[in-house]
């Protein structure tokens, strides 16, 4: 290789390095004074976005218990003296698409009034429950189902007290408040073998120190039946304001009874209106620091089913869909927690835009 | 054909430099990416509002007034996020500290911390006052 050649290959690999070390020292530089300016604007701007839908009851303040109603102005909380960051139970549940009355993104971003910002808003219960069968024995006359419950946080234990209810065929029934120190407990449920079909545990979980933090899951499962299970497939379980409307998704089917659970109460729920398409339940206002599990069991031709539906309408997610956007967007996420029923939940709200 | 080697040697140089100048830019690429992600920020509000939340039925000042430093720990577990370390002192009206074992999740040296302070009041008829300072960090 001739010497010129050496010679400009070095003054290339030269200039490039004292370029890239200058970008390098400008931006190092530079970029503590550029984030601050930046990105403490756009997430100030993002609490405060946070703060009002938490904090303000939307306009009018009771749009969350008509589901005729589109908020001129949005916000969650529940009117009256209620406390900061209590929530109305209805506004949430219209947050959710499988209730009949929830708001889609298009209308929450109109009566929001932001053009400029993407958002999607969550909320779930602030720990997770796990159910899982572990056996099941049959007897003569029943069928014992044992399952392991596991309460945790992002992986780890939740010290938890721990309630179920079991529904089957012409069957309710509660199992004992246990205690599951290390975030897991067994739990055993004898079925009566007469019953047969879908059947599902309801399940409670309630942190062991502390009542207001509670959270819920529901297991299906098939009771002396081969059949496949089919969750939520015959009807449109919609609670509002004290009211479940149950509407039919499939015109064969026949709903016989409804239910609402608490951790510490159950009750059956008295018909209040039936026309046909739809039958609406009076739902009870129990003073316990926890979700409602609304169930309604009825059969389809022969078949019988359980679905369920849960009240504030938990867990949710509405709104932009930032995992598969193809734009370079800035998030911010403003995590709160709220207060729905005397109950926590996480409320989470992300935030989409290039200039945040 | 005609070898022209002086020809080669530029094209060999043009394809050096090309190289270099492309791989200077896949090093650049990830020497100038920076994480955006500032979660402190938020952390106070964080912290003052999972105080107000476990103190709203009274049970943070019942948990205090009884010891129960292992529910006070475990109920902040609960409502804080898991990538959120944080380190509890309970102190009384005087100033002196009351809780005799840590309230704490992680080990929180070396993050940058944000301090909360949060005045509690038992529902007792004695009406005792507690000053709780509360640090957090974002798990790094």
């Amino acid at each position: 290789m001739p010497t010129a050649s050496i010679d400009t290959f070095f003054a290339c690999s030269l200039m490039t390095i004292l370029v890239l070390s200058a970008m390098a020292g400008l931006s190092t530089t530079l970029s503590p004074y550029l984030t601050c300016s930046f990105n403490e604007g756009g997430k100030e701007r993002c609490i405060q976005i946070a703060k009002y839908m938490l904090l303000s009851s939307g306009v009018p303040p009771n749009w969350g218990e008509n589901g005729e109603i589109t908020p001129e102005s949005f916000g969650l909380a529940e009117t009256g003296e209620a406390e900061a960051y209590a929530l109305d139970v209805d506004k949430v549940s219209r947050l959710n698409s499988e209730n009949a009355y929830a708001l889609s993104y298009s209308e929450l971003r109109e009566c929001f009034g932001i053009s400029d910002v993407a958002f999607k808003i969550s909320i779930k219960p602030v720990f997770e429950v796990q159910v899982n069968m572990s056996s099941k024995t049959v007897a003569e006359t029943s069928t014992v189902y044992t399952f392991g419950i596991t309460t945790a946080k992002a992986g780890l234990p939740v010290p938890t007290r721990v309630k179920g209810y079991v529904v089957a065929e012409d069957y309710v029934n509660s199992t004992q408040s246990l205690v599951s120190q290390v975030g897991q407990v067994t739990i055993n449920v004898s079925i009566p073998n007469t019953s047969s079909g879908q059947a599902v545990l309801v399940l409670f979980a309630r942190h062991a120190f502390n009542p207001q933090i509670s959270s819920f899951a529901v297991y299906y499962f098939q009771h002396n039946s081969e059949e496949p299970l089919q969750e939520n497939s015959f009807l449109r379980l919609s609670p509002l304001n004290y009211t479940l409307t149950v509407s039919k998704q499939v015109s064969t089917a026949n709903i016989s009874k409804a239910y609402a659970f608490t951790f510490n109460y159950w009750r059956e729920l008295a018909e209040v209106q039936n026309s046909g398409e739809f039958i609406q339940y009076d739902i009870p206002r129990l003073l316990d620091p926890s979700p409602f599990v609304l169930v309604v069991t009825g059969r389809n031709s022969t078949r019988f089913f359980v679905e369920y539906v849960s009240y504030p309408q938990i867990p949710l997610e509405i709104g932009a869909d930032f995992d598969s956007s193809f734009t370079r967007t800035n998030l911010e996420v403003v995590q709160q927690l709220v207060v729905i029923n005397q109950a926590v939940y996480e409320f989470m709200v992300v935030y989409g835009a290039p200039g945040l | 054909m005609i070898r022209n080697e002086k020809a080669q040697v530029r094209i060999l140089e043009a394809f050096l430099a090309v190289l270099l100048i492309f791989s200077s830019f896949v090093v650049s690429d990830s020497l100038f990416t920076s994480t955006n992600i500032s979660r402190n920020e938020g952390l106070e509000s964080l912290g003052m509002q999972a105080l107000l939340t476990l103190d709203s039925e009274g049970v943070l000042g019942k948990m205090i007034e009884e010891g129960n430093w292992t529910g006070i720990r475990e109920s902040l577990k609960a409502v804080l996020p898991s990538s959120v370390a944080f380190n509890l002192t309970v102190y009384d009206d005087s100033g002196h500290k009351l809780n005799d074992a840590p309230i704490s999740s992680n080990v929180l040296e070396g993050s940058e911390l944000v301090c909360v302070e949060y005045l509690c009041a038992s529902r007792n008829p004695r009406f005792n006052c507690y000053v709780l300072r509360l640090q957090l960090a974002v798990i790094k």
